[in-house]
């Protein structure tokens, strides 16, 4: 039997399940491996259905929303988070912290009060997630090398070392020392050094190594580079901002 | 050992003869960065040059590479057969060589590392120390061995070491003239001379147990820029640490085994299955790294690169003398 | 030959011995030594270090896994008739030749379990050649017990005293204690030390889950029992098994040693050089 899969969207921006469409070259051959139950992104045809794994993009921004990965989690035997939106909370967490979102709401909205809605989290935050596949957007070898796994049974590799590893196996110049606020010695490795390969500073689209980062050494390190703490802030909030040691971090 | 005498003009036909042998990899520079890097013409090479940001053990333990695929449970190996040469390397690389093989060449020997190593020839030049240099104070500042050809600058041409049969081999080629004690002493002098402009010194009488000794608390203090990023060991010439990972395709019996050069500063080193990790924190790896690299025996070659290419710009040296108990 | 490349072995018999431990038969050849270990690989999903289990003195070889990570998880789904990679053995294993002539203490605490049932089948083995043999075995309770039928086997046998404490309290341990109070206590394996008699010219060979070393290497010391005597097996990444990947290397300073060539039995004097050994 073809091992049942689904694939979810939240609040995001759709851009990873773009990733999968976008496959084209290897598409057909992963939808043959599979028992595509619903992708609603591709199908309306949607199968009440158990899942063997299920991949959610998004982040939990509403009531409804929870109660839907809730549903999705207990359908599945295997969950996993696609995007940075479902592993970190994505750009609209950038301002978690900062301006709750009865002001957010108040500022767009005025006092009416239009619906309820949560301060932006990753999947994580309700539910157990087995196996995270960062990225804005995700990788597509990273992609199908997971599914490959999954399919099989077996959670993938997770890669746990900074982008810094693959820039170097690439021999590239250090973006750091050139004067740049790069922020691949924070940020989960596995895009290949895709942006500073190009010479441009790592962004973290791929959300910090969990446990690891080390936020406050390169706070240091970038404030002895002459970067404005509101400016590093800003950056390391982009992508990251419900890590709890960002979090903290002081404009 | 013997010695021959080769003129500058002449090296242009070194180079042809070496690319009879095999494909050629120098020192290239492209926007101001300086690597190893496949050449087809000298004019392409930088000749006098400080440090390449990777160290030419690239070649012989690559980066990244496939060592096997698998079909089902059966492997196949991926074994390179290729000649080449490496050529203009500097001591303190050749040195880093001479301890590298005595981990992959050792019984049972790296079949991937063994069979590269055996099929490059190693070319040597003299190089140009720039103030993070301290090969001189490691015993690195001099190739004995590990080439097959060593040139030494003498003006206008070079005094050429043999170490090799092939190196032999090369030696006997027309353009090469007999050399001797005068330019041996005169080659001599001007290493000497070089050897005296490296301000660097670092003392190392002892390390190892002050590394074991030094607290927690003088740790943190000098790692506290530290990023993890694993920069350090990943420019080093004498880092051997590799990971190796198993690479599945979607047709699922069939994918490869990759390895990939690894860093002790990062997480997974001394992570075990279940969780426990031996070394859970930059101090910890820190502590194991300098310990790896001069405390159980001296396998820093001085080549400055974990202090030039340090995002965080932490200085090797600075900070062992730092545990010396001198001035931080 | 390529160090690397490993070799193919079928599955003959997999086995459940606990909730999360299964005893899986190779058919393979080692010619291995008690306290050797292998690098098995499934394909696709990774190697890793698993101890050899069985003595060579016994046919076939037989490897008991914990899942406890990927390549272990995919180890437990194996059946009869699959294949796995092997390479190795590795590991310098326990010094079964010196030892004989003199008494053997096994001490051994959960999974520790598994390398030193491979020392003690040698002994069994080889039991005319060593002196008296006992076992300590610390567990948590009865269900995670390895080798059930084996140690409930020994512990009527007069080839070996087994001394057993638990953890947790269970109907087999309250029985196993009220027939034997003398050799079954509730506790850690170290209480075990307070109901044998130690000659300092045995030899005591250890093995069990990381923090338990430090403590019974200090029950040891503190009976001074010689350093040189204790034998102790260590488990870190061994990724490579042959000295080179320096994943599993220990020490700091003038010691470092890499567990999967020097190691990973050390001695008690190994323990005392070695910054980190035994934590």
């Amino acid at each position: 039997m073809k091992p049942r899969v689904g694939i979810f969207g939240f609040t995001g921006c759709a851009g990873d399940q773009l990733m999968i469409l976008n496959l084209e070259d290897e598409l057909l051959d992963l939808v043959g491996a599979l028992d595509l139950k619903s992708f609603t992104m591709a199908s309306s045809a949607v199968e009440d259905s158990e899942y063997d794994v299920a991949f959610v993009e998004g982040s939990i921004t509403t009531p409804k929303q929870k109660q839907k990965l809730e549903e999705v989690r207990k359908k599945a035997k295997l969950l996993v988070a696609i995007g940075d939106c479902a592993a970190w909370g994505g750009v609209q967490a950038s301002c978690n912290g900062i301006l709750t979102v009865g002001e957010k709401m108040k500022e767009v909205y005025g006092d009416e009060k239009v619906w309820e809605i949560y301060e932006s989290k990753p999947l994580s935050a309700y539910v157990k997630v087995d196996f995270v596949l960062p990225g804005c957007p995700i990788e597509k070898e990273e992609f199908l090398r997971a599914a490959a796994s999954l399919l099989r049974g077996d959670l993938p590799e997770a890669v746990d070392y900074p982008v810094c590893v693959e820039c170097k196996l690439r021999e590239n110049g250090c973006l750091m020392l050139e004067g740049k606020l790069c922020l691949g010695p924070l940020t989960v490795g596995g895009c290949k050094a895709r942006c500073p390969s190009l010479r441009v500073d790592c962004i973290g689209c791929r959300g910090v190594i969990e446990g690891e980062a080390r936020v406050k050494s390169a706070m240091q390190v970038f404030k002895e580079a002459g970067f404005k703490p509101d400016y590093v802030r800003a950056r390391l909030r982009m992508f990251a901002a419900n890590y709890p040691e960002i979090l903290e971090v002081k404009g | 050992m013997r010695y021959a005498k080769l003129a500058k003009a002449d090296l242009p036909k070194l180079f042809q003869s070496l690319k009879g042998y095999g494909e050629v990899f120098a020192p290239v520079e492209e926007r101001g960065k300086l690597f190893f890097k496949k050449v087809e013409d000298l004019k392409e090479v930088k000749l006098a040059y400080t440090r390449t940001l990777l160290p030419p053990k690239k070649l012989f333990l690559q980066p990244e590479e496939e060592i096997m695929s698998y079909e089902g449970e059966s492997y196949t190996e991926k074994l390179d057969g290729r000649k080449a040469v490496l050529f203009g390397v500097h001591a303190c690389d050749i040195n880093g060589f001479l301890k590298l093989d005595r981990v992959f060449l050792d019984a049972p020997r790296d079949e991937y590392y063994a069979r590269r190593r055996e099929n490059t020839l190693v070319v040597g030049i003299t190089c140009v120390p720039d103030k993070y240099c301290f090969c001189t104070s490691v015993g690195s500042g001099y190739a004995s061995g590990g080439f097959d050809l060593f040139l030494h600058d003498l003006g206008k041409e070079y005094l050429v070491r043999v170490g090799s049969g092939e190196g032999y081999r090369l030696s006997k080629q027309d353009y090469f003239k007999e050399a001797g004690e005068a330019e041996v002493k005169l080659a001599a002098k001007l290493e000497e001379k070089r050897a005296g402009k490296l301000r660097r010194k670092i003392n190392l009488m002892g390390m190892g147990d002050l590394i074991e000794t030094e607290g927690k608390e003088g740790w943190e203090e000098l790692t506290a820029k530290c990023l993890a990023c694993g920069t350090c060991n990943l420019v080093c010439p004498t880092c051997q640490c590799y990971d190796v990972s198993d690479l599945l395709t979607l047709e699922v019996r069939k994918g490869t085994r990759v390895r990939r050069w690894d860093s002790c500063m990062l997480k997974r080193h001394a992570l075990v299955a279940g969780g426990l990790n031996f070394r859970p924190t930059v101090v910890e790896r820190t502590v194991n790294r300098l310990s790896c690299k001069v405390g159980e025996e001296v396998r820093c070659v001085g080549c400055g690169r974990c202090t030039v290419y340090c995002p965080a710009g932490i200085d090797f040296v600075e900070m062992l003398s730092a545990v010396r108990g001198e001035a931080r | 030959m390529n160090e690397l490349l490993p070799r193919q072995a079928k599955v003959l018999k997999v086995e459940e011995q606990t909730p999360i431990e299964k005893l899986i038969q190779l058919d393979v050849f080692l010619n291995h030594k008690p306290g050797q270990f292998v690098e098995v690989s499934v394909a696709g999903v990774g190697e890793a270090p698993i101890s050899i289990c069985s003595s060579p003195t016994r046919k076939p070889t037989e490897v008991c896994v914990r899942k406890v990570g990927r390549v272990t998880a995919a180890l437990h789904r194996l059946s009869p008739g699959d294949r796995v990679g092997v390479r190795g053995p590795y590991g310098n294993g326990f010094p079964m030749e010196r030892m004989k002539g003199h008494d053997l203490i096994l001490v051994s605490g959960g999974l520790g379990m598994a390398p030193l049932r491979g020392v003690l089948q040698y002994a069994l083995d080889h039991r005319r050649e060593y002196r008296e043999l006992l076992l300590l075995y610390g567990i948590r309770d009865y269900s995670l017990m390895l080798f059930k039928d084996e140690v409930m086997k020994l512990m009527d046998s007069k080839d070996c005293r087994v001394y057993l404490s638990y953890e947790k309290e269970d109907e087999v341990c309250k029985n196993l204690k009220k027939k034997c109070p003398e050799r079954v206590c509730e506790g850690v394996v170290t209480k075990l030390f307070g109901m044998v008699d130690l000659n300092p010219d045995g030899y005591v060979v250890v093995c069990g889950p990381p923090v338990m070393y430090r403590f019974v290497f200090k029950e040891l010391m503190d009976r001074n029992f010689p350093p040189e005597r204790v034998y102790m097996t260590m488990e870190r990444r061994m990724k490579c098994g042959i000295g080179k990947c320096r994943h599993c290397v220990v020490g700091a300073g003038t010691s470092m040693r890499y567990v999967c060539k020097d190691g990973p039995v050390f001695t008690g004097v190994d323990a005392l050089q070695i910054k980190g050994l035994i934590g």
